[in-house]
């Protein structure tokens, strides 16, 4: 009887481990790296982060936190999904309470202006929470509202409970995310890097919009947050980060700046700091709703200046504790190092970039397709010559040159330059992989091959074609071509 | 609460806890009681008064036949038989009034006419019970082994409502006799194996059901509703995939409930044991839906056989007929009834009827050319129990099968004999489209590569599950002996595919069972 | 009638059932030591005895007995 009862508590127990990681993989996605915003907030070292940003993309896209703590040390993470529903946000610093314990709460109020009438961004938070009464409770919470403001057909309770349910289907669709590895969440920070211009006077017109009420909703979750506020012995600052939305919007969040400084507690309205942050309208936003990676620097390096003198938060800069804040911000500048290659359309703004990569984290392929073009000039060359390839002025003759680089190791490792229809190839095998390339020029192939391990990534059109490997995962990060033949040197990706 | 909810596991094991926590004298009370709060969850609860009706027919008839009045005086034997059949026939006609809206017989809109009961009963629009047509047949069964003497009656109407409503038949059945249900009554101890046991079943109907059924679903119901698309080859497909989607569904609600069942140590009759290995058609009709075939025989054919009118038709036959003939008239006549009652008993829509006349053709044809057959595989020396030709004469019954099932899929006459047309039309010109099985085109239909890959190994395993049945007597016997690290990754291999493969959750629409219906 | 003059009777219903002039039945004998004795041919064989002995099995023995002795046992039985 002992032995049948250890048989069935050791099977359950198997089962429950078993159960508990496949859940983990087959779990939440979307393409704002939510899940990992949770889960690296989860992994932190217990009791060492000193404030939390609390939000909508409103603060995903603004506040980047190791770069605040290599401003003035301070320890802050950024809890904050797009669309994260106001209504959520005791449940969160609950979540926070017991986990982290932190000294400030920061508690951005964007989401008040907007609705919630989707379950999807109810489950951005409960699906992604630990599994604790914490999580029951706003499982029960916001469904309720749900229902009451937005009735409709929405999903069991228990499937909420239990969001395996829902999941077990992405067994078709499983990502590296799924896997606990995401390159793109920076404790919490979401990167964004394109550019939309908005007139800066305009914006700041808008600013003394007169106040004006929203929603019977939105107000009933401000008070039941306001009221939990009131039993929490901490620090609350409630946020406006720094944006170029309509009037109206600027009309909502004066009410609503009123109505918490009436109740006591502090608003930082940044958009009025912008000036000392030195944002550039026309260049730091991505819309009207979010400012791009180079506004977030601005933004986050003020706010850990602000954070540091006004609060006192500690540095923390020589504390072996929060190396892993030093850790992400090398992950930052690398990945801002990849997406700024991967966006730039511009040849000469591309060769510096190139210039600028790691060549040992890093290798790149060049091969040439019908003709190395008209349009190269003594500039661009200077820059090839610059990465380490030789007697690239070649190159600028008004002729019919085919030409294969290779920068990998640290260095050029192969190069060739055709002469009049004379092809260039490689064929070899490079850390590990079998590369092999091909540049033909017009009459003798027209045609550029880059293949790595048989699988071809070239775009193959007139011009210089180039691809990028990340050496550390063997992964494409950039595959591009340069028409250097037409004096716009289009680009295609 | 269908048996594939999570609240219907929740209500077994907690039911099984107070069940083995009670004193064993009141465990059938248990059951009693779980059957009633299962029936008001899962079914209208109104209907269990027809239940209830059923049981106190059979009780009244029951007491009545042991009645000493009755009991050793001749006469009276007119007495019972009447008794016998009026219960027989109030339990049918009951069970007429709610399934039969749709009959065809004659007269049945004269009857609705005529008599304006029928009318005011229509309109209230009342539901049938769940479980219908099965209870109805089992307590049928009951009155007349009480009435042939196999069975003693039961003298309390409570036991014997417990008989007619334990909660794990009510779905699909099995159809039990009284004598195999007597455990209903005795005392059961706890017993790790059973648990296990009956785990592990309920698992693997899971499986059947959710896992492979569900999918099939997809392609069958995505062809079969747009057939101005998918014509050529594609009914066709459905043809051969339909007979599998009945399998895996019927088959594995029975899983559920026999598991169900053996969680509280009762043993309910087996319903399927590997249909498609039968080598004759005869054969799959004992292999497919058994406790249906067992009642039939057993309460129709047999007393048919039996009756004064066959014998003399038997008798008939040998005085004008060679032998063979003779023994095949009276056999051929008794199929017909049992067929007839077969078709009866699943719907009373015509279609059904088309099934019966079509297999009960098929078995006479076969009876008749059997001979025949047997001549020419001797002549052309066939190994009769050789692996291939056991192939053949499944893969034969099969195909005989699925030609069958494209009445059974139709929802009337008509749409039946339009499903055939299409189905010929695909070897006329603009229909022939062999090139869909190669090109993709079942994406169309919302299936993936990696869906089709579920279902290719899902049957692989299924099919090496049902060749141990067809070794051991249940493929758990050969699994017995494997050592503890084997059974442990089987089990979880296998709850992981239900609960990773399964169509269940949000997005899915819980799918009724098939046989639900009857 | 003895039970040998039975089992006589009951050779020849099922060698004339079974069209197989080599059966011959004991009391241990059942549906698995022949051929084609499955459910179905069952009725048949039950009904020849019938025709056979000149009385009818009640349906419930019909469908317990469990091999040829039993039927001989109640052959006997509804022969006083």
């Amino acid at each position: 009887m002992k032995r049948r009862l250890l048989k069935f508590v050791s099977f359950m127990a198997m089962t429950g481990i078993i159960f508990y990681h496949v859940s983990r993989v087959l779990g939440y996605y979307d393409n704002i790296h939510s899940a990992a915003v949770f889960s690296q907030f989860y992994d932190l070292p217990s009791e060492t982060v000193d404030a939390v940003w609390i939000g909508a993309s409103s603060v995903q896209e603004f506040i980047i936190p190791p770069v605040m703590f290599e401003e003035t040390g301070i320890a802050l993470y950024s809890l904050a999904v797009g669309n994260e529903p106001f209504m959520a946000s005791e449940f969160l610093i609950r979540e926070c309470e017991r986990e982290q314990d932190p000294s400030v709460y920061l508690v951005d109020i964007r989401q008040l202006a907007y609705t919630t009438q989707d379950d999807t961004y109810v489950r951005r938070i409960t699906d992604n929470g630990k599994w604790t009464v914490n999580r029951l409770n706003a499982i029960r919470y916001m469904l309720n509202n749900l229902e009451f403001y937005h009735p409709g057909e929405y999903d069991a309770e228990i499937d909420y409970i239990f969001p395996f349910t829902k999941y077990h289907t992405r067994w078709g669709e499983l990502k590296s995310e799924d896997f606990g590895k995401d390159d793109n969440c920076f404790f919490g920070y979401f990167m964004r890097i394109n550019r939309q211009s908005f007139n800066e006077a305009e914006v700041r017109s808008r600013f003394d919009a007169i106040p004006q009420k929203p929603s019977e909703e939105s107000l009933m979750y401000l008070n039941d947050f306001l009221d939990f506020c009131d039993t929490l012995d901490k620090k609350i600052i409630f946020t406006r980060t720094p944006n170029c939305l309509d009037e109206n919007k600027f009309a909502q969040y004066n009410y609503i700046q009123e109505v918490i400084e009436e109740r006591g507690y502090e608003v930082w309205d940044l958009n009025q700091d912008t000036y000392e942050m030195g944002i550039d309208y026309a260049k730091d936003f991505a819309d009207s709703m979010h400012t791009n990676v180079y506004g977030a620097q601005k933004v986050s390096k003020y706010a850990a200046v602000k954070l540091s003198e006004e609060l006192g938060l500690p540095d923390h800069r020589n504390d072996s504790r929060y190396a892993c804040y030093g850790t992400m911000q090398e992950k930052f500048l690398e990945r801002l190092g990849e997406m700024e290659l991967t966006a730039t359309t511009d040849f000469n703004r591309y060769l510096d970039r190139l210039i600028a990569l790691d060549k040992n984290e890093y290798s790149v392929y060049i091969a040439v397709k019908d003709i190395q073009g008209y349009s190269l000039t003594q500039k661009m060359i200077k820059k090839l010559e610059t990465l380490g390839l030789k007697n690239t002025d070649i190159l600028l003759e008004h002729s019919y040159h085919s030409f294969v680089g290779i920068i990998a190791n640290g260095g050029v490792i192969y190069q060739h330059i055709g002469n009049g229809e004379e092809p260039s190839h490689y064929a070899g095998v490079i850390n590990g992989q079998t590369i092999s390339m091909n540049s033909m020029t017009f009459k003798g192939g027209n045609n550029a091959s880059i293949k790595l391990g048989g699988n071809e990534y070239a775009k193959n059109t007139r011009g210089m074609n180039f691809v990028v490997i990340d050496n550390k995962d063997s992964r494409i990060l950039d595959s591009v071509a340069f028409d250097t033949h037409v004096s716009e040197i289009t680009c295609t990706r | 609460m269908t048996v594939t909810s999570y609240r219907f596991f929740v209500f077994l094991f907690i039911g099984a806890a107070v069940y083995y926590t009670a004193p064993k004298r009141m465990q059938w009370v248990i059951l009693l009681c779980l059957s009633v709060v299962y029936y008001f969850l899962a079914a209208t609860p109104y209907t269990i008064l027809f239940l209830i009706l059923s049981t106190v027919t059979a009780y009244t008839a029951g007491i009545l036949m042991e009645c000493r009045y009755f009991r050793g005086n001749k006469a009276a034997a007119k007495w019972i038989t009447c008794i016998t059949a009026a219960a027989v026939l109030i339990n049918i006609f009951v069970w007429f009034l709610l399934k039969g809206n749709a009959f065809w017989m004659l007269g049945t809109r004269l009857l609705h006419e005529s008599f304006p009961i029928f009318l005011q009963l229509g309109a209230l629009k009342i539901v049938p019970a769940l479980g219908m047509g099965y209870y109805t047949a089992q307590i049928i069964g009951y009155i007349l082994d009480c009435y042939w003497g196999i069975c003693t009656p039961q003298r309390n109407i409570l036991k014997l409502f417990l008989f007619v409503g334990f909660f794990p038949q009510l779905t699909v059945g099995p159809i039990s006799k009284y004598s195999e249900l007597e455990c209903l009554y005795r005392d059961h101890s706890f017993n790790y194996i059973n648990i296990a046991h009956g785990s592990q079943r309920i698992l693997w109907g899971l499986f059947k059901k959710l896992v492979i059924s569900d999918r099939l679903a997809i392609i069958v119901n995505g062809i079969w509703t747009d057939t101005l698309f998918y014509n050529g080859f594609w009914p066709w497909i459905v043809v051969f995939v339909y007979p599998l989607e009945i399998y895996t569904d019927f088959s594995g609600c029975m899983d559920i409930i026999l598991g169900a069942a053996e969680l509280f140590d009762i043993r309910l009759p087996e319903n399927f044991r590997n249909p498609f290995f039968s080598r004759t058609c005869q054969e799959f009709w004992q292999r497919w839906h058994i406790t249906l075939g067992t009642w039939a025989r057993d309460h129709v054919y047999y007393p048919v056989l039996k009756s004064r009118m066959m014998v003399r038709l038997g008798k008939w036959s040998k005085q004008h007929f060679s032998k063979r003939i003779a023994k095949l008239i009276p056999w051929a006549a008794g199929m017909w009834i049992l067929w007839f009652v077969m078709g009866f008993w699943h719907g009373s829509s015509k279609h059904i009827i088309g099934v019966s006349a079509y297999f009960w053709t098929i078995l006479v044809l076969s009876e008749i050319c059997s001979p025949g057959l047997k001549k020419i595989t001797g002549l052309l020396k066939v190994d009769t129990e050789s692996f291939s030709w056991h192939f053949f004469q499944s893969v034969r019954t099969y195909i005989i099968y699925s030609i069958g099932v494209v009445f059974f899929t139709a929802d009337r006459l008509t749409e039946a004999f339009e499903h055939v047309k299409v189905l010929i039309r695909t070897f006329s010109h603009p229909a022939w489209n062999p090139w869909i099985f190669f090109d993709g085109s079942i994406r169309s239909l919302g299936v993936s590569y990696r869906d089709l890959n579920v279902i290719l190994l899902s049957l692989a395993a299924l099919l090496g599950v049902d060749v141990l049945r067809e070794k051991y007597g249940y493929a758990r016997t050969w699994l017995d002996r494997q050592i503890l690290p084997f059974r442990w990754m089987l089990y979880v291999v296998l709850l992981f595919a239900v609960l990773i493969f399964g169509m269940y959750g949000p997005g899915y629409n819980a799918s009724e069972f098939i046989y639900g219906q009857f | 009638m003895t039970r040998e003059e039975v089992y006589e009777r009951l050779n020849k219903v099922f060698r004339e059932v079974f069209d197989d002039d080599s059966i011959i039945v004991q009391d241990s004998t059942t549906s698995d030591d022949i051929e084609d004795w499955d459910s179905f041919e069952h009725i048949n064989l039950v009904v020849a005895v019938e025709n056979e002995f000149s009385f009818k099995i009640p349906m419930g023995k019909v469908v317990t007995m469990k091999n040829v002795g039993e039927m001989a046992d109640i052959i006997l039985e509804l022969g006083k």
